[in-house]
């Protein structure tokens, strides 16, 4: 076994390993891990399996085959850094309806906070120390 | 007939005092929304010295787009007719508001829009050479992408109908908007119709699009221009 095939196994072995560990830990979601879980595995296969590996570097037209792994490596990790970008974008969209929601529902705190205050100093100035009485009349009555 | 100016600040302090005096002078019958766009300096305090201005104040830096878009949710939830964007920087002339908002009201346009540019001759506004070129450039990509002879993309000047602001208050882009609503509604089948508005230099504040971020610029809104068209189809 050639040195460089040896070194493979142990890094995807080890790569797998820690992505499980790290999703039993829930430091990873789910959702999230598959890609890994997928390129991690697609790894250690065509690492130890080195007819599979000659077979796909001929394919490639790749002279080297080990030079073939890293071309796995590389498609898997475009395709990991491009669920990124979605996720991404996907979070940033909805941080902004959050703030969008946030800033509206301030405002209408702001409005209603108002409007008591208004009906509180109206109850002192008619003598009657209560609280506003909001449920009989709306505003503007 | 309500109507809802929306005035979104990011760091406008200087101006926005001017700008909402020209505003309640012009129209007093208009309701202001000031949309704070977690402004660092005293924008806000500005604001809410103001009397008869609603202030909306974004937890986080949002963008024009995302500010302006705020604006169109409350005009939804609060049903008004007539939603206008009024930039805080004190470029607009208010004076044309009520222009602008007439072309909405009796159905002549979804959207209008206050253009610097003259039918007739391009007096007015003398931009600088480079943000002419940026202009020239999507009022060609406009004309081939949507059909529609627009002269001023950038202008953040301008009148929606319920109808228009409806769809915006949940599809509207978030960072550089403007040329792309165009694109978009013209898309969609909004009728889009522009009137000239002189525009004055800016009264204060800094321009969001500084000279060199302009390649971003141009790139990133050509490309939102760009997908704007292809997903005509898709709601």
């Amino acid at each position: 076994m050639a040195r460089m095939q040896i070194i493979a196994i142990l890094f995807s072995l080890g790569l797998l390993a820690y992505i499980l560990r790290i999703i039993s830990r829930k430091s990873l979601k789910e959702e999230y891990s598959l890609l890994w879980l997928g390129v991690s595995i697609v790894f250690l296969i065509f690492s130890a399996w080195r007819q599979g590996l000659e077979m796909m570097a001929n394919l490639l037209g790749v002279a080297y085959a080990p030079a073939a792994l890293f071309i796995i490596l590389l498609v898997g990790m475009l395709l990991i850094l491009i669920q990124f970008s979605m996720i991404l974008s996907q979070l940033s969209d909805r941080s902004r309806v959050m703030a969008q929601k946030y800033a509206l529902l301030k405002l209408e705190l702001e409005t209603l906070k108002e409007e008591v205050a208004r009906w509180s100093d109206r109850d002192k100035e008619a003598g009657t120390d209560l609280p506003a009485p909001a449920k009989e009349s709306g505003p503007g009555a | 007939m309500k109507v809802l100016v929306i005035i979104p600040a990011y760091n406008e302090e200087s101006a926005l005092g001017a700008v909402l005096n020209s505003l309640q002078g012009t129209c007093p019958g208009y309701d202001l929304l000031v949309v704070n766009d977690a402004s660092a300096d005293r924008t806000e305090m500005v604001a809410r010295h103001h009397p008869g201005v609603k202030v909306l104040s974004l937890p986080c830096n949002l963008g024009i787009g995302g500010s302006v878009q705020t604006g169109f949710q409350l005009a939804v939830d609060k049903g008004y007719d007539i939603a206008v964007q009024f930039d805080a920087d004190g470029q607009h002339n208010a004076a044309d508001l009520a222009k602008l908002i007439a072309m909405v009201a009796e159905g002549e346009a979804d959207i209008a829009i206050g253009s610097r540019f003259n039918a007739r001759d391009m007096e007015g506004f003398r931009s600088t050479g480079l943000r002419r070129l940026g202009i020239r450039i999507f009022q060609m990509v406009s004309l081939l992408l949507a059909g529609q002879k627009i002269t001023d993309h950038t202008s953040g000047f301008r009148a929606y109908n319920r109808k228009a602001f409806e769809f915006l208050a949940f599809h509207y882009p978030v960072d550089f908007p403007e040329p792309e609503v165009v694109i978009m509604m013209a898309r969609k089948g909004f009728r889009i119709r522009e009137t000239f508005s002189q525009m004055f230099e800016r009264q204060g504040g800094v321009s969001s699009i500084p000279l060199h971020k302009g390649p971003y610029y141009m790139t990133k809104v050509l490309l939102a221009m760009w997908m704007a068209a292809l997903r005509k189809n898709q709601s």
